[in-house]
């Protein structure tokens, strides 16, 4: 809610900017247009895996931005002030993405005869592992101020700080993938098994659970919001 | 009727929303807070902060990538 006192101030401010100079960044934005275009375009004539996801990437940024969704916000939030408009909407995501895999799975996976490593989507053992991943992920998540997709979002709008951030992150990855991976996973995922709801329940049920259980969360999360 | 100014520039969430927090507490009702941020998410977090403390707010964009947001403090011991 705005007031008259902020409207004036707002006015005073708008004039007060207009003094200052105001660098038109136009060129560059049709330029960076321009080589998305380009790069594009040489993928899909390639035919190469990637002519999908580079310019669903690329959409994907641009919402990211504009919405100024941010994972990272979302979790913290509600624990340190007690706001949940964000945390309500990563779980609406999730129950969106729950529907669009459900149909992905149910047209592609024969429940009777299938492999794990098949099923679109990522199936990963769950264990305590995950849980101290989490727990990880998120404190340098918190500290860095933002997830994967909110350190690049930011960078791209001109936050320079979160350059430091994309170098430790690129740093950590290629650390951790590339030479402590097989060591992780011997330790913890290999012959472990993978929990499939559809498999143990069908597939219609499993969807509706999950869809419950993140009903109740955002019916949690909204209740939240409303109070103090 | 004080004007506070808040210089959150370079500053990543949660500090910006903290840092409000903070003077807020010390000002009295009536009174401005200008806060300036390059964070876009500090926008959606101190906005959605504020409305729910019942303060009066608003923000425009000042430069490419810098935002200013603008509380007038409502209630005296929010």
């Amino acid at each position: 809610m705005t007031s008259e006192r902020i409207e004036a101030l707002k006015k005073r401010r708008e004039k007060e900017r207009n003094q200052m100079t105001n660098r038109n960044q136009n060129l560059y934005a049709w330029l960076l247009l321009a080589a998305v275009i380009l790069l594009s375009t040489a993928l899909l004539v390639n035919q190469s895996p990637y002519m999908w996801v580079f310019p669903i990437g690329i959409m994907l940024g641009f919402t990211l931005e504009r919405s100024r969704f941010c994972f990272a916000a979302a979790v913290r939030n509600p624990l340190i002030v007690g706001t949940t408009k964000l945390l309500q909407a990563v779980i609406l995501a999730l129950m969106v993405s729950t529907l669009g895999f459900f149909i992905l799975q149910i047209v592609t996976v024969d429940i009777n005869n299938f492999q794990i490593s098949e099923i679109p989507g990522s199936l990963r053992p769950v264990g305590w592992n995950t849980v101290i991943g989490g727990i990880l992920f998120g404190t340098g998540m918190v500290i860095a101020g933002g997830c994967a997709s909110g350190t690049l979002m930011r960078i791209g709008e001109g936050f320079t700080l979160q350059i430091v951030v994309l170098g430790a992150f690129v740093g950590g990855s290629v650390l951790s993938g590339v030479f402590h991976y097989p060591f992780w996973h011997d330790l913890l995922i290999e012959g472990r098994t993978v929990i499939y709801l559809p498999q143990l329940i069908g597939f219609f049920p499993a969807l509706i659970l999950q869809l419950s259980v993140l009903g109740i969360l955002f019916a949690a999360a909204r209740k939240l919001g409303k109070m103090r | 009727m004080k004007e506070e100014f808040l210089d959150c520039l370079y500053e990543p969430c949660p500090i910006p929303l903290l840092k409000a927090l903070k003077k807020l507490n010390k000002m009295k009702a009536g009174d401005l807070l200008i806060m300036k941020t390059d964070h876009n998410c500090s926008i959606t977090n101190v906005i959605e902060w504020v409305d729910k403390q019942g303060h009066k707010m608003d923000y425009i964009e000042v430069g490419k990538g810098e935002w200013e947001i603008y509380i007038e403090k409502v209630v005296s011991d929010g």
